[in-house]
């Protein structure tokens, strides 16, 4: 609200002052045809895309723009006629770019940009690397692509009496994955930010008394980045992880339970007072930010943490989670929010992972315990929310896990809702969001080797269910084991014949088998090691199995591999003669820059037509955990088609270029 | 009414393209309730047809008897989305020749079971089948009250068409085909 009104009354004083400005001599030109804008990896269409001098121009109201600065928590405020855009970001800065001027601003500070904004039409057109520039985004710049990425740009130390607390900034809204390591001895905390750049540095030391340092780095393909913050911690040092607002997490290290907690601001009931009393208490992060001018120096600094008895005395351990990061408009009496629905529990089996899926109708906030071995015991407990339909008794394909169950829980005043594992020696667990699934809360068990002494205890939040956008940046906790293996699955096989043309005389499961064949070449050739889901005419799930345990089949054999990457090759069909061309499918966000990149390389290299990369969700890039595509290369309902998949050259050739757009998204096999 | 209605194309700058539909006819027939008499005002709906080899759905507006219950104009929507528009039928009817479904409604699901050949085996590509079930959801889950879809094959639940790739053994919804 704070916000719409500075965005109002900056709008009302450029509308003011905003004389006419002379247009000057601009050469605008299409922007190439295959010039592609990717933002953490995922590619963005844009209607009114121009190119000035050799830069991108995109037009304020388009809405590929719209969905660029929605992903980094970002918006556009322009009304037609006017001469001037006012960008807020997620951060709560305003951008302003006004027409004609060579100059932006980022709250009060001015900036020198290349090329003015300009009007054309009745469209005004914003330099766009300015634009990102100014959001604090890094870009990176391909021959005919640039990639964008948020960035992390601080990560710093705060010292309390018996805790650590690493303080991580960024520039878009946060999402992570926590992995935690180690024994008691050595604890580590492996933080990963995929789609995220690093400007943060390298080392932040950390005092040496929880831990010596905190070290940063940047991975992941060009046009991917995927940061991350490694932790070793000394011993018996746990962690905890606190979102403090949308752009901003805390790292708490503590050795005591007590200290891991971060205090809100917020504090439940009546018992809320807001003034300098209880500033000292709160932790800084949390008060409201757009003033931090108004925090005394010394708040900043919180030198004594003791818990405060107000919220350690509550009965509910929920109430010391960190706020979700959008309540907007949530003042300290608000009624409590609206209970998140569990709508649906779902579960599914991996080689050696077993996932509890919770579909959920909004964010969540949920804490995690485990006790030690033996029992092993293991449950999150989701705030706030409510099981739609009776308790659920689950039963997982992992023998070490007796079962598990997701009930209401009716012990405690407030709505939380049970996952209970009961596992028969320690496991591994992960939680966080499914990929291109945000409203979905994943449970990820593992029967792998557990640290012995992980922590016993920490809080989460899904934050993306009621997300604006419908994908948000991608989200993937996976790592392959084998870095160099490629999954290549030739579509089909066995009693499946897939499409036929009779008239041709083709059939689908040859042609997948025959491009998969001189794909393993061409990319065992590149360095990589290569798998076939299927190296003949058979069926690779159990002779008379159903469809799902064949198509789970294919999945497992990249799963267990801990493949790269996975690539299913198919021939499209249509019962319309007319479609022809080549479409590249993937599933999460984590394949979308694959997929692109396969999809280029393929419609380059054959010639045909592109009919696009497109989101579905077809079961085996959707039961791999690596980036997955699936290709669907021509169609044998087309006759032009199907004459050039009648040709040994023409599956040469759709291999051939399958490796290049692998080539192009991966840069290569990781040096041996 | 029986004039045409004029169907527009989701993509930009595509143009329109006048086709026939007789919309009460069809749904009295398809219902096979041929005793209810049109009332008017008819309910309104919308089938969402998808174009053979894209992802592009081109909508057609479609009345029905205001008796119909929910799932009977369900069942009425999807009857007329597989048999396709009268005109242009043959990019727009992906559903394999031969493909029938009846439609029961619970809570906000609307639960899909199909029959035909397509039981046995699907025969075409992944842009069809991705289609198919792009426009059944958009068509279903545009009717009041429903927001999601469970596709049944012959009553039962099933991961895939066989030889299919798109994933079935859990309900559909509009989000799930977001790009
Ligand atoms: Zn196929």
């Amino acid at each position: 609200m704070k916000h719409a009104a500075r965005v109002g009354m900056l709008v009302a004083l450029l509308a003011a002052t905003a004389g006419v400005v002379q247009a000057q001599q601009i050469n605008v030109a299409a922007v190439p045809e295959r010039t592609q804008i990717y933002l953490a990896g995922r590619l963005i269409g844009f209607d009114h895309l121009v190119d000035v001098n050799g830069s991108p121009f995109v037009a304020a109201g388009d809405g590929g723009l719209q969905t660029f600065l929605s992903l980094v928590g970002a918006q556009l405020q322009y009304q037609p006629g006017t001469r001037f855009v006012v960008c807020t970001r997620a951060d709560g800065k305003l951008v302003t770019f006004t027409v004609g001027s060579n100059a932006v601003t980022v709250d009060d500070a001015s900036q020198g940009i290349g090329s003015a904004p300009f009007i054309q039409g009745d469209r005004l057109y914003i330099p766009l690397l300015a634009l990102s520039q100014a959001l604090g985004l890094s870009v990176r710049t391909f021959p005919s692509a640039y990639a964008f990425a948020p960035e992390l740009v601080s990560v710093t130390r705060r010292v309390g009496q018996r805790r650590t607390i690493v303080e991580v900034q960024a520039t878009a809204p946060l999402s992570w994955h926590a992995a935690y390591g180690g024994d008691r001895k050595k604890p580590s905390l492996v933080l990963t930010f995929p789609g995220f750049s690093n400007s943060a540095g390298s080392r932040v030391s950390l005092g040496g008394r929880e831990a010596r340092a905190a070290t940063i780095a940047q991975q992941g393909p060009p046009g991917y980045p995927i940061s991350s913050i490694a932790i070793d911690a000394l011993q018996g040092v746990k962690f905890a992880v606190h979102r403090t607002s949308s752009v901003a997490m805390d790292l708490v290290l503590a050795r005591d339970d007590k200290d891991l907690a971060l205090q809100t601001a917020v504090a439940p009931a009546s018992s809320v007072r807001v003034g300098p009393t209880t500033s000292l208490i709160a932790q800084p992060s949390m008060t409201p930010a757009p003033s931090p001018a108004s925090i005394p120096p010394s708040a900043l600094v919180p030198t004594a943490v003791p818990a405060p008895e107000v919220t350690e005395s509550n009965a509910s351990p929920s109430a010391s989670l960190s706020p979700l990061p959008f309540g907007s408009g949530a003042s300290p009496n608000a009624s409590p929010p609206p209970l998140a629905k569990i709508l649906q529990v779902g579960e599914t089996d991996a080689a050696g992972v077993s996932r509890i899926a919770l579909t959920v109708s909004a964010p969540v906030t949920f804490e995690w315990h485990r006790l030690a071995d033996p029992d092993n015991r293991f449950w999150v407990d989701i705030s706030q929310a409510e099981l739609v339909g009776p308790s659920q008794s689950l039963t997982v394909k992992l023998p070490t896990i007796r079962g598990v169950t997701v009930s209401q829980n009716e012990l405690t005043p407030n709505h939380v809702v049970r996952v209970s594992i009961d596992p028969t020696q320690p496991i591994d667990v992960n939680i966080g969001a499914i990929a291109g699934s945000p409203n979905v809360l994943g449970i990820d068990i593992r029967s792998s080797t557990p640290a012995p002494d992980a922590p016993a205890s920490g809080v989460g939040s899904l934050a993306g269910a009621i997300a604006p956008t419908p994908t948000p940046i991608a989200y993937s906790t996976y790592v392959p084991t084998d870095p160099r293996l490629i999954v290549i699955d030739p579509g089909h096989g066995g009693n499946d014949p897939g499409a036929i043309n009779e008239a041709a005389g083709l059939t689908e499961k040859n042609l997948t088998l025959t491009i998969s064949k001189r794909l393993k070449t061409d990319l065992q050739r590149a360095g990589w090691h290569v798998a076939l889901t299927r190296d003949g005419d058979y069926e690779v799930g159990d002779p008379g199995g159903n469809d799902k345990q064949e198509l789970q089949a294919r999945c497992d054999i990249a799963n267990a591999g801990g493949a790269r990457l996975f690539i299913s090759v198919h021939i499209n069909a249509s019962v319309s003669g007319d479609p022809n061309g080549v479409t590249t499918y993937f599933w999460r966000d984590d394949a979308r820059a694959f997929a692109g990149a396969v999809q280029n390389a393929l419609a380059a290299g054959t010639g045909l037509r592109s009919d696009g990369v497109i989101r579905n969700n077809f079961y085996v890039i959707h039961h791999t955990m690596m980036p997955g595509v699936l290709v669907e290369a021509a169609y044998l309902s087309n006759s032009h088609d199907a004459q050039l998949l009648a040709q040994q050259w023409f599956l040469d050739r759709v291999a051939d270029d399958i490796a290049q757009g692998v080539a192009t998204f991966t840069g290569g096999p990781p040096p041996r | 009414m029986a004039g045409g209605q004029p169907v527009t194309t989701d993509s930009k700058g595509e143009s329109s393209i006048r086709v026939r539909v007789i919309p009460f006819l069809a749904a009295v027939v398809l219902a096979g309730c041929n005793r209810h008499v049109v009332v008017s005002p008819p309910q309104q709906a919308t089938i969402y047809y998808c174009k053979a080899g894209t992802d592009e759905l081109v909508r057609v507006p479609f009345s029905a008897d205001p008796k119909l219950t929910r799932a009977a104009l369900a069942t009425v929507a999807v009857n007329q989305l597989l048999a396709g528009p009268s005109v242009g039928a043959d990019t727009f009817a992906l559903f394999p020749r031969g493909t029938s479904a009846s439609v029961d409604v619970r809570g906000n699901t609307a639960i899909v079971d199909l029959k035909g050949p397509i039981e046995r085996s699907f025969q075409s590509g992944g842009s069809d089948e991705a289609g198919m079930f792009k426009s059944l959801t958009y068509t279903l889950t545009g009717l009041p009250g429903i927001d999601r879809v469970q596709v049944l094959l012959a009553g039962r639940s099933v991961a895939s068409l066989p030889g299919g790739q798109f994933e079935l053994d859990e309900p559909l919804t509009r989000a799930m085909f977001a790009q």
